[in-house]
């Protein structure tokens, strides 16, 4: 028996047990599951759309509530206050220099504007720069620490003389060039 | 090759649920047994298969009104219960003992006496340990003399394709059922 003969026979045989016959009651049985079933999906999907439509409905007029109530002002941050915008910021502020340091405190003074000045009422056209109060404080602690600095050290280093060498008299060989004999064999010997 | 005019062709227009509701009648009466054949290929038992095959039916009918092209409807419904019967099995897996597959055996020999539920029994097995798109393949050509162009059209797959799965799977039934066609 040769090949397609034996895929004959297994192919008649799986034909004959798939060789079955639905039961003639079977459009009936499946009439009355679809009679107790759910409803077709063309209404469920209404259904759902529906629902979909007005929960849109609903959170779309949320939305719209919210943005045309007015938004109360946010208060004021109490820890922080303004600053004129012509004071000059206190990262500009440089340590002096040494042979200042007696005046130090009077020229600190001069450029950093005092507490006093700071709450001073700003003009309409100075722009408002808002500085944490902890922020303040510490400028307040350091130009009050710069106020009490004893004077500051002035190293008087002196200037280190440095003798330098006299130049002597600089002498130059002459430069002697030595004729070069051609050695016999070579070129010297061609005539 | 693909009828273009074929494709071309307007499909039926549904206008009402009364309309919905015949046309899905006549499908009904085109697909019971192909349905229930295929079902019962997995199942193996006439309750289990019809069961699956109501369920199948049942579930079209409540997708039916989404389905743009009905003329598809044969192969949808097709793989529709395949899949079921694939979860059904799964499930009863542990509490039907009937439905486990016999041993093969090793030698693909059976004693020559062997009675036609035992060869029932064996071919079911071997198809059974087929991949499971190999399965289908087999399955459907068997069922209603249908062929290779058929078989593609039910499953939405390449006619080439077909033809390899077919090959690949009766060559490794041949191999496993060599006691069914003794070599003389």
């Amino acid at each position: 028996m040769d090949e397609s003969q034996g895929l004959t026979g297994i192919d008649r045989a799986l034909a004959d047990a798939l060789d079955v016959d639905v039961s003639p009651e079977f459009a009936a049985r499946v009439r009355r599951r679809i009679a107790t079933g759910p409803a077709p999906s063309r209404v469920r999907w209404a259904w759902q759309l529906a629902a979909a439509a007005v929960a849109a409905l609903v959170i779309g007029g949320a939305a719209i509530a919210t943005l045309s109530t007015p938004r109360p002002a946010a208060p004021a941050p109490q820890s922080a206050r303004s600053l004129p915008a012509e004071s000059p910021a206190p990262a500009m502020v440089h340590p002096a220099p040494p042979r200042a340091a007696a005046t130090r405190p009077q020229a600190v003074a001069a450029r950093v504007p005092l507490p006093a000045a700071a709450t001073a009422p700003l003009s309409a056209s100075a722009a408002e720069v808002l500085v944490p109060r902890a922020e303040i404080d510490m400028y307040r602690r350091l130009f009050a620490a710069a106020r009490t600095l004893p004077p500051a050290i002035v190293a008087n280093v002196e200037q280190a003389t440095v003798v330098e060498p006299a130049v002597s008299e600089i002498t130059i060989d002459p430069i002697r060039i030595d004729l070069i004999a051609p050695s016999s064999g070579a070129q010297g010997d061609r005539r | 090759m693909v009828n273009v005019r074929e494709w071309a062709q307007p499909l039926p227009i549904v206008t009402s649920d009364e309309d919905a509701r015949q046309d899905f009648e006549g499908r009904l009466a085109d697909s019971s047994a192909l349905v229930f054949r295929v079902a019962y290929s997995v199942l193996r038992q006439r309750e289990d298969a019809e069961d699956v095959a109501q369920e199948a039916f049942a579930r079209a009918y409540r997708s039916f009104h989404a389905l743009r092209d009905r003329e598809r409807f044969r192969a949808w419904i097709v793989r529709a219960a395949w899949r079921l019967a694939i979860d059904r099995v799964r499930a009863n897996r542990r509490r039907v003992a009937h439905e486990q597959p016999m041993d093969v055996p090793p030698d693909g020999h059976v004693a020559p006496d062997v009675d036609a539920r035992a060869r029932h029994d064996h071919l079911w097995a071997a198809i059974d340990e087929l991949p499971e798109a190999q399965r289908l393949v087999t399955v459907l050509a068997a069922i209603e003399g249908h062929d290779i162009k058929e078989v593609s059209r039910l499953l939405d797959v390449p006619e080439g394709t077909i033809k390899w799965r077919l090959f690949a799977a009766r060559k490794t039934l041949q191999e496993k059922l060599q006691w069914m066609n003794p070599r003389d």
